[in-house]
């Protein structure tokens, strides 16, 4: 066997136990999601093929628009929050000094906290009667007078208090990559910089921010996958209320299949999804490559 | 690194105001839990306990799941005993049981995510694979599914296999989920090692897997213990996979019985108490896993195992 | 070499725990906590009359049954007996995912005292297919420190509500974001007024109803007077229940297992259990919710789960389980004479027996939800009530109309 054959069955060897996992737990079940979405299929009983008739139904269902339209506000207003708080919290643990690593680690501890318990913390600061993040803001003077202010009662507070618990708990990460990629800047740039005469703001936004590009594309992209397939922030703290105004494509997907078992178009509504989310990555990294 | 000159005063003020701000809902969380029920359910709260109680730990440590039984009624807080007439085991499931539960997932995916992810990664960057690009792409799609979408076909594949109601399919199904980030983490962390290190073993006559065990390794542990860190938190973290696929109550996962101990009662009550000390209680073992690999997060992520 | 071991260790320890069922094992799955001394009751009666069936509990919770069941059900996971929600139970009979179990019933000599209104929702061209299991029964919890004399009718309701709002307290509040708690507690009060949900096969929705209507009016005219929270239409069930246990609400919606809970909260509480009611008073109403156990089509073992089922409907199993921890039992027959009912509970118990008491029969539950909360909503907003009403039942009978 040439060298190169043998490199390339090795090599293909080495990868296989993942190619392997990820054939049969991830595109079996794809595969089959895709297949199911082509079929009407009962609970019991034989599937009936239908074609594409689940994507023209769940297209021409309000229920659909409505979720997409709340996943894309979502995703457009979550997204800069946390980056905003990231590329900040990044530059300033970015400074070697006492205190950095230490402030580091504590700004990616909501990371580690699961989902759903941060979910059901921030439900429980945010409780009407009892939360203290509510008893706070009354206390500013926030609310009417007669007492109960509660963030649920509009579909737009509710989503910025929930955007508020997911910064807080993604941010964390978003920052590690954007400190990874700072940390790879090379120093010269700074002291070429700093002879001109630049101010920290210049630097900023013209050596740090450009050269930073790579790991933004990262983060972005890993946060807009992220807020796309938003489901258990929204389950657990607004239920899809008030009147599925916070309901989400992946909320609706569960409901379709489990709530009202219509197995079809909820695989149907699953394809959609990924598709949605594949085209938009690709934009990104070809936005991204373009000005790279 | 960029040096602020004189600003001290503005660098600490604003990180410790940040850090109030982030630790807070931590520290309330800790509060409530101990806050005595007249306290903790007010219109105005307290900012540190005036009352104590650890009632709502009790509750969850002697909260017990009695599976079977045998003729003789069983009490509580008993250990397994076989009764000898019908052959039939009692047991009592606690909060402890549940621990070790996803204790065992999260170390198994531990486990098979480092051997897979290590193995992928090395061979991603040394080797001249045929379609490698398109594999490794196909290794990241993952991330652009949610998994909750496929939860149908995956139950009928677990069948088809006999692996529903078991801790390897929800290893499986967890590694899984975690080979985007797995495999990136250790491709990222190969490739920052030269090549020349690997070809020089090799004319050395080294074999492939002394070079990994031996040299690549030490060099990608920060990689290494990244991809430990988040496959710690992606199986003790999860719910819906640990929810739906096992069956069991012994082998109950960790937060299905927390949720079960808060939510349960009636269909409609929400046990303040009970919630935040359970999330107390799944908080802090990845706190402290955490605490202890935090430093090698960076470089993990860059994957500079060589300086420069 | 030593690892080698270790990690084989290991992967043994792992595999060995994967189990199989072996076929005299029942595998019950049920939602409420009481169901593991069900099923400990069950097993010792089974070894002492020498029958060699062990059943296995599998506590699942209230709150993702419906998920891990259909998931199950799915993809054909051995289930012998499930309590299911009784409102989706008409849409797994009608599938054909329960298995038939009217002779069985039938042959059982309290037959006719099974709540009719739960059974009716087991039930599928005159063939039963799930058998009461679990009775949450709804009903209005008055705290007595705050309201001395708790109202009888709508108008002294009235009255109080004026009281309060001018002292700029809260007479009453219900969880307005939350469909299932509305349907609960809220919509049994139009039911005694003469309304009803949906036809009672369910073909056809009723929301528009003139008597609905009224109910909805005079609620509205509460917040509008003012002793309800403006907001309420985004209150939670825990914001109404917590406000309540904290003794800032006179009185809200709720169902028997409050009288558990309220044990806890005496020194802020006096608690006083009542049914909803009519406009003038003279009808009840309550909502008969709870659980059917019922036998998935995907069991191992018909005969023991029906062994199961009777223990279940047994003087011990509705008795000395499950009324001893507060429940009501499915079977009028043991309201009698039942030493663990207190009056409190038999204010729910009879209020099972009146005529407007009753679950609604849909096969679209889920779906209909959203309708149904979209109405409560808007009206809790503010909107005219009769508009509402016809655009959303409108929307719900769209839903019925598409099938399932």
């Amino acid at each position: 066997m040439s060298r190169l054959r043998r490199e390339q069955v090795f090599g293909l060897l080495m990868t296989l136990p993942a190619l392997l996992l990820l054939s049969i737990f991830f595109l079996y079940p794809l595969f089959n999601s895709f297949w199911m979405s082509l079929h009407k299929w009962p609970l019991f009983g034989k599937p009936k093929w239908v074609g594409l008739d689940n994507y023209v139904w769940m297209f021409n269902d309000e229920r659909f628009w409505q979720c997409l339209k709340f996943t894309l506000v979502y995703t457009i207003t979550v997204t800069p929050m946390l980056f905003i708080v990231a590329i900040g919290t990044a530059l300033l643990c970015n400074v070697k000094t006492w205190g950095t690593t230490f402030f580091r680690s504590i700004y990616f501890l909501p990371v580690v906290m699961s989902f759903a318990t941060a979910s059901f913390v921030w439900l429980w600061l945010y409780s009407e009667w009892y939360g203290v993040i509510i008893f706070l803001l009354k206390a500013i003077g926030f609310g009417p007078e007669d007492g109960q202010l509660s963030v649920w009662t509009d579909g737009w507070t509710a989503m910025w208090a929930v955007n508020t618990m997911v910064t807080w708990k993604f941010a964390g990460i978003q920052m590690i990559i954007l400190i990874a990629g700072l940390q790879s800047i090379r120093d010269d740039y700074y002291e070429a910089s700093r002879l001109m005469g630049a101010s920290r703001f210049q630097t900023i936004w013209n050596i740090t921010l450009p050269l930073l590009r790579p790991s933004i594309a990262l983060a972005l992209i890993l946060s807009i996958a992220g807020s796309i397939q938003a489901y258990e922030q929204f389950q657990i703290m607004t239920r899809g209320g008030p009147m599925n105004e916070t309901k989400t494509l992946v909320m609706l997907t569960i409901g379709m299949g489990f709530d009202y078992f219509k197995l079809g178009p909820a695989a149907a509504l699953g394809v959609i999804i990924m598709s949605i989310l594949f085209v938009i990555t690709i934009i990104q990294l070809r936005l991204f490559r373009k000005a790279y | 690194m960029k040096k602020y000159s004189g600003d001290w005063y503005w660098y600490y003020t604003i990180n410790s105001v940040l850090v109030i701000l982030i630790l807070f809902p931590i520290y309330w969380t800790f509060i409530s839990s101990v806050k005595k029920p007249d306290e903790l359910i007010t219109s105005e709260p307290t900012f540190y306990p005036h009352t104590w109680t650890w009632q709502y730990y009790d509750n969850i440590w002697n909260y017990d799941t009695a599976v079977l039984t045998s003729a003789t009624t069983a009490t509580n807080n008993s250990s397994k005993k076989i009764h000898k007439t019908t052959g039939s085991v009692t047991q009592t499931i606690g909060i402890d049981d549940a621990f070790t539960n996803s204790a065992i997932v999260s170390v198994g995916t531990i486990i098979f995510s480092i051997i897979v992810s290590t193995f992928a990664g090395y061979g991603l960057t040394f080797f001249r694979i045929p379609f490698k690009e398109v594999l490794f792409i196909l290794l990241i799609t993952p991330i652009l599914v949610p998994a909750i979408s496929l939860i149908i076909p995956i139950y009928k594949l677990l069948k088809i296999i006999g692996l529903t109601d078991s801790y390897l399919g929800l290893i499986f199904l967890h590694t899984t989920a975690m080979l985007p980030i797995g495999v990136f983490m250790m491709r990222n962390a190969f490739s920052s090692i030269p090549n020349s290190l690997r070809e020089v073993a090799l004319l050395e006559g080294t074999s492939e897997l002394k070079i990994i065990g031996n040299v690549m390794l030490p060099l990608a542990i920060p990689g290494l213990l990244t991809v430990m860190v988040f496959a710690m938190y992606t199986s003790w973290n999860d719910y819906v996979l640990a929810f739906l696929f096992i069956n069991s109550p012994e082998k109950t996962m960790l937060n299905i019985a927390l949720a079960k101990i808060a939510l349960g009662g009636s269909q409609f009550e929400m046990k303040w108490g009970s919630l935040t000390a359970g999330s107390m209680i799944s908080f802090i073992p990845i706190i402290i896993f955490y605490t202890l690999l935090q430093r090698y997060f960076v470089r993990g992520i860059t994957g500079s195992a060589v300086k420069e | 070499m030593n690892y080698i071991i270790k990690i084989l260790l290991i992967f043994s320890a792992i595999f060995s725990v994967s189990k199989t069922v072996l076929s005299e094992e029942l595998i019950i799955w049920s939602r409420g906590g009481w169901s593991d001394w069900m099923v400990e009751g069950f097993n010792k009666k089974m070894t002492d009359e020498g029958k060699d069936i062990v059943a296995l509990n599998n506590l699942i919770g209230h709150a993702d049954f419906q998920v891990k069941f259909t998931a199950a059900l799915a993809s054909g996971e051995r289930v012998d007996v499930a309590n299911i929600d009784l409102i989706n139970v008409p849409y797994y009979a009608e599938i054909g995912a329960l298995e038939d179990m009217t002779d069985f019933l039938k042959s059982k000599d309290y037959y006719d005292k099974l709540l009719k209104g739960m059974l009716a929702l087991g039930t599928n061209n005159g063939r039963h297919f799930a058998a009461p299991n679990a009775a949450d029964v709804s009903g209005y919890v008055v705290n007595k420190n705050l309201i001395p004399n708790p109202p009888t009718n709508w108008a002294e309701m009235t009255e109080l509500c004026k009281q309060f709002a001018a002292d700029g307290k809260i007479l009453i509040a219900w969880p307005g974001n939350n469909y299932g708690g509305q349907i609960f507690t809220v919509m049994p009060v139009a039911w005694a007024n003469g309304g009803s949900w949906t036809s009672f096969d369910g073909s056809k929705a009723e929301l528009n109803h003139p008597k609905t209507i009224e109910m909805y009016e005079h609620y509205q005219n509460m917040i509008n007077i003012g002793c309800v929270p403006k907001n309420v239409s985004s209150w939670g069930w825990g914001d109404k229940q917590d406000g309540f246990l904290a003794g800032d609400i006179g009185m809200i919606g709720t169902g028997n297992f409050m009288i558990n809970v309220v044990k806890d909260h005496l020194d802020k509480v006096d608690p006083h259990f009542m049914a909803f009611m009519s406009k003038d008073g003279s009808t009840k109403s309550a909502f008969i919710g709870g659980d059917l156990i019922a036998i998935p089509a995907t069991t191992g073992n018909k005969e023991a789960a029906l062994e199961y089922i009777e223990y279940v409907l047994s003087y011990e199993g509705q008795v000395e389980v499950y009324t001893k921890n507060g429940g009501i039992p499915v079977r009028s027959d043991l309201f009698e004479g039942n030493p663990y009912l207190t009056d409190q509970h038999m204010v729910f118990a009879n209020a099972v027996n009146e005529p407007a008491a009753s679950a609604p029969f849909t096969y679209v539950y889920q779906e209909l939800m959203d309708p149904w909360l979209v109405f409560n909503q808007r009206i809790w907003n503010g909107e005219d009530v009769k508009t509402v009403a016809d655009e959303q039942t409108a929307a719900m009978q769209k839903i019925i109309d598409s099938g399932y």
